[in-house]
């Protein structure tokens, strides 16, 4: 009964709070969400959610709404969505993304991917949430280049049509309209949680539902054994040694650490996770990105040097650029991979198994405005 | 009246409650006591971190750049000769530039023999752990999960690698740092147990928190009596077994009980 009382008295006090400020664009309700399972696909891992920021389906609405919204931008040009394409799985096609005023980057957007399941963002790994990552990019000077102050104000004040209150969205999804850079963020991220892709034709064939071809099937066979031929490498088994960081458990296909992957000898041009870590043996090494709809996501490598799937295999083959921090993996002694033109195409044929259309053209994953 | 018979069924009461929940004892107290294994890395005896450039057998500069390895099951032997098992996993992580790290291990003990006299763990995932082992099956962050076993897990093998050790070593004397060398023990057949007598016994209590420092001389793991391979030689162990096995016999030299 006290309790009762008190939920009474609490949903009658916020309601005249909320008149009181004269929100102008929407009926004030009582404040209830739906929570959110995220459904794990066959194979997954658990998805930790944040205990401070459990999903609603409120929240993802917004957060969809707010990863679409070109007012977290500095001239309102662009939204997370810009750099990250649906046709492209979330990423760019272009090997750098254009910021506000035509603002080149200087890495390659990641595709957006089964983000939850990821323990670090961005290519060096200075974000160590979704929530923090979804943070950097508004404010970075060659993105959207706008304080969150002036991107709350706009959302807080700005008059975004009949159709769209922001106070009144995040009263529904948080319990209150007072419009910060915490629950915008935290709202970005469930949406980006909800992200998932697990139907590619690979995804099928572990569940049973469909064959690989006996090219895609060698390829699957290639990625999982050891690089090199045994004579000139020991412990090579003639395979494309892709699994050591592309791991396969959970079906990720990335083991969320950084690699050196031969890529340069050097590295002023791109530093890489050591300006995160300070740690000199982190010099030239980048995140392991994930395979899922690596045919979709094109350019390749944190810089998009590489155009092409063929190319990237290519690399892979030639061993790499010797230098202080290449991966132990790389066969950059010993020749390279060696693999045969008939391997390379089996290769790629598994590459492409990963491809999952059914998450890039979801609608729940669209430009809602 | 009521009063009096109420004092006299409450420690009826009691004493049944704890007569049928098994109790070994009044007022025992069977909290876990906590092992801390505390392990230096070092190379010939001289303490290092990952990222040190040191000296190997041949004069050749050598650079460790990765070091991991899963410890199980570490055990008490009490002085009747019984050994007392945590039944707990840990994997030691010593990167990045890190010279040492500590496992923690919950460990039960009681009142009754409590008096200990060796200290023993194994190198690597037990094999009922190591078989057809699924990461999924476990938290992200679990030793054995997918986020807490990355770098650790085989998938070709369904099993976790029991250590880890990567590096990179010059041709000969002087020359640049550039080949590189992976080992990686796995699968069963390379999970090894080490056993160490503790200088003097120890009594340990419910609650208490007891470290071990141990040092892992890597140089020993290339040179040791289960006998000696060419670090720019060796490539990748894991299809290699000749190398993985002197490695893994070579890790009861190398794992010394320092106090």
């Amino acid at each position: 009964m006290i309790l009762n009382s008190s939920k009474y008295l609490s949903a009658t006090f916020i309601t005249i709070i909320m008149l009181a400020v004269g929100c102008d664009c929407g009926k004030i309700v009582t404040w209830n969400t739906t929570p959110y399972t995220v459904e794990i696909p066959a194979f997954f891992p658990p998805m930790d959610i944040p205990a401070d920021n459990p999903m609603t389906v409120e929240g993802i609405k917004l957060g969809r709404l707010l990863f679409w919204e070109k007012a977290l931008s500095l001239d309102k040009t662009i939204s997370c969505g810009s750099c990250h394409t649906p046709d492209a799985s979330f990423s760019d096609s272009d090997q750098f993304s254009t910021g506000v005023n035509g603002t080149l980057g200087n890495r390659n957007a990641s595709a957006i991917i089964n983000m939850g399941w990821s323990t670090s963002f961005f290519w060096d790994g200075r974000a160590e949430s979704l929530e923090d990552q979804a943070r950097a990019p508004v404010v970075h000077p060659l993105e959207m280049n706008v304080d969150w102050g002036t991107v709350v104000s706009r959302l807080q004040n700005d008059d975004f049509g009949d159709e769209l209150c922001y106070p009144q969205l995040f009263f529904d999804a948080f319990g209150t309209d007072d419009i910060s850079e915490n629950l915008s963020v935290k709202a970005i991220a469930q949406f980006m949680r909800t992200m998932i892709s697990a139907d590619s034709k690979f995804d099928k064939w572990r569940r049973g539902e469909t064959q690989l071809t006996d090219l895609e099937y060698m390829g699957y066979q290639l990625f999982l054994k050891e690089g090199g031929d045994p004579e000139e490498t020991p412990g090579g088994e003639f395979g494309a040694d892709c699994f050591h960081c592309h791991g396969e458990a959970g079906l990720q296909f990335s083991d969320y650490l950084f690699h050196n992957n031969g890529l340069d000898a050097t590295f002023e041009n791109d530093p890489g996770r050591v300006d995160v870590t300070g740690w000199v043996l982190d010099s030239g090494k980048f995140k392991t990105p994930t395979l899922r709809n690596v045919a979709l996501s094109a350019p390749f490598m944190h810089d998009g040097r590489f155009n092409t799937l063929e190319e990237v295999v290519e690399h892979y083959n030639s061993g790499g650029v010797p230098s202080t921090t290449i991966d132990t993996f790389m066969k950059y002694t010993t020749g390279g991979l060696q693999l045969a033109p008939q391997q390379k195409e089996a290769l790629l044929a598994f590459l492409h198994a990963l491809t999952d259309t059914t998450f890039t053209v979801n609608p729940d994953f669209q430009d809602p405005h | 009246m009521t009063h009096n018979f109420r004092n006299f069924i409450l420690p009826i009461a009691i004493i049944v409650l704890l007569f049928s929940a098994g109790c070994r004892g009044c007022g025992e107290d069977t909290s876990p006591a906590v092992i801390g294994l505390y392990t230096q890395i070092t190379w010939n005896g001289e303490n290092i971190s990952i990222g040190d450039t040191v000296i190997d057998i041949e004069g050749r500069e050598v650079r460790p750049e990765k070091l991991l390895s899963y410890i199980s099951n570490i055990s008490l032997r009490q002085i009747n000769g019984g050994w007392v098992n945590s039944q707990s996993l840990a994997l030691l992580d010593f990167m990045p530039s890190s010279d040492f790290v500590d496992g923690v291990f919950p460990f039960e003990v009681f009142i009754e023999n409590n008096v200990f006299d060796s200290i023993r763990f194994s190198v690597g995932v037990p094999s009922e752990l190591n078989t057809d082992a699924v990461p999924t099956n476990y938290p992200n962050d679990h030793p054995l999960g997918v986020v807490g076993s990355a770098d650790m897990f085989w998938p070709l093998m369904s099993s976790y690698f029991t250590m880890r050790f990567e590096g990179k070593v010059a041709n000969t004397p002087g020359e640049e740092i550039i080949t590189p060398f992976a080992m990686h023990p796995a699968t069963n057949p390379l999970f090894r147990t080490l056993a160490f007598a503790l200088p003097n016994t120890i009594t340990l209590y419910p609650r208490d928190i007891r470290s071990f420092q141990f040092e892992l001389d890597l140089a020993k793991t290339i040179s040791g009596s289960g006998g000696t391979f060419n670090l720019n030689e060796i490539g990748h162990t894991m299809g290699n077994a000749e190398n993985a096995i002197v490695f893994v016999d070579n890790l009861k030299d190398a794992w010394t009980l320092v106090e």
